[in-house]
């Protein structure tokens, strides 16, 4: 199956106006896309402008996880959020394994534990656990390793796997090394146009490409 | 110039409802000045809520919190007011006050135009002078909260997760710029989840630990 992402194109107003203008790209399927580029490289921009599209590649609207949360994370606590989501009713079984792969020791205590009184990495793991509940065929998650440990950045990478064995398009936007290295495809941004792009095995056998211009960063989380 | 920090017999709870989380249970740290101290911890160990027990934004159940001696009173960050103390928040939505970066800049420039001019030089940020904040990304965000925060002049820095969303080249002129801060003698606390960045500092302190401490590096 083939990935197709459209041409995007968003300008923001202002005298010194940033513009994404990416061409469009008909990718393999299989795996996950990772998205890379510098600080102002139009990363965000870019899932945001897709998400936007109705390219549905066959599946369904693209579901966004942005950067920021507070908009996200919208209810009191996680049922509160996927009763509003769903209107319907919730598998807390599912929802307890998930919160335990996620890193959460008591999930049975998380299912209604307000959002208010979670940290910062402990919110961006309740979001993973939110989306991965809702199980979307088109999903772009925005640096959802920001606060989160190595451990569970691994057991992402496996969920996301499961969505993708589902027949999910999963496109990550990141500057880690882990999550690059694991992808099959590579969106390489510069400028707010593709600098790079295709498998990824392709892109690092290629000796005129480096992942350096690109703003990777090659530490680890605290494990 | 640095100046010392003192946590004695903390403990801190956070609860709403009928929920509650206990962050610190008889906490103890002594951070000398000059100490570039990291810290490192899991997710609602309590990174933040150190950084801010310190400033005075949050209140302990029961212990004191000291700096250079004098105890903090909670709800009255006088330290960051006076001058004592820089901080870097954590969340980007605390950063800034303007529409643009240009009318953020000008509200803290003052007397550090030169200073802010260079720092925004150096991370690339000058070509951004009339963009809106809300069309930056978070990494640009970061980069020009850091670009501010090198002009500061605290003899205390406390900065909370500074590069989480830098790139490589970001990261390295934060890097460079703790390293200065350290040679001039500034006490650093540094919170961060790269495991890498501990090798900056000269103290750790590890808030996954039963009972943590200030230990060397």
């Amino acid at each position: 199956m083939t990935l197709h992402i459209p041409e995007l194109i968003k300008t923001y107003p202002g005298a010194d106006a940033f513009g994404l203008n990416t061409r469009e790209l008909r990718l393999s399927d299989e795996g996950f896309t990772c998205v890379v580029g510098k600080n102002g490289s139009g990363k965000s921009t870019f899932g945001e402008t897709l998400a936007s599209t109705e390219e549905q590649n066959g599946r369904g609207r693209w579901y966004f996880l942005p950067q920021y949360l507070e908009r996200f994370l919208f209810a009191e606590n996680l049922v509160d959020q996927l009763h509003n989501l769903l209107a319907q009713e919730i598998d807390t079984e599912l929802l307890k394994t998930l919160l335990t792969d996620m890193g959460f020791a008591n999930p049975q205590d998380m299912l209604d534990f307000p959002f208010l009184l979670l940290s910062g990495g402990e919110r961006r793991r309740m979001a993973l656990v939110c989306v991965l509940y809702l199980q979307p065929s088109q999903l772009i998650l925005d640096e959802p390793d920001i606060g989160v440990t190595v451990k569970e950045n691994m057991v992402l990478l496996s969920k996301i796997d499961n969505l993708q064995a589902m027949n999910a398009s999963i496109i990550l936007i990141s500057h880690n090394y882990e999550f690059v290295r694991h992808s099959t495809n590579l969106i390489c941004l510069e400028n707010g146009r593709i600098g790079h792009a295709g498998k990824t095995e392709d892109l690092f056998s290629d000796p005129d490409f480096d992942l350096k211009e690109y703003g990777v960063r090659f530490e680890t989380n605290n494990g | 110039m640095g100046s010392s920090i003192q946590v004695q017999n903390l403990n801190l709870n956070y609860s709403w409802k009928q929920h509650s989380k206990q962050i610190f249970n008889n906490l103890n740290l002594r951070i000398d000045p000059g100490q570039f101290v990291t810290v490192i911890g899991g997710n609602g160990s309590g990174k933040s809520s150190l950084i801010k027990l310190i400033l005075g934004l949050v209140s302990p159940g029961s212990g004191i919190v000291s700096v250079n001696g004098h105890k903090v009173r909670a709800g009255y960050p006088q330290s960051v007011r006076q001058g004592q103390i820089a901080y870097l928040a954590q969340r980007l939505e605390d950063l800034f006050f303007a529409e643009t970066v240009f009318e953020e800049l000008n509200y803290k420039r003052g007397h550090h135009q030169s200073t802010i001019d260079k720092a925004l030089d150096k991370l690339d940020l000058s070509r951004f002078l009339h963009r809106s904040i809300e069309s930056l990304s978070g990494g640009e965000r970061q980069a020009l909260a850091l670009a501010q925060y090198m002009t500061s002049q605290g003899s205390i820095l406390l900065l909370d997760e500074p590069s989480s969303y830098l790139d490589q080249n970001h990261a390295n002129i934060l890097k460079a710029y703790l390293a200065e801060s350290h040679e001039a003698g500034h006490t650093i606390l540094h919170v961060t989840q790269y495991e890498n960045e501990i090798a900056w500092g000269t103290h750790l302190i590890d808030l996954n630990k039963p009972e943590p401490g200030v230990e060397s590096v």
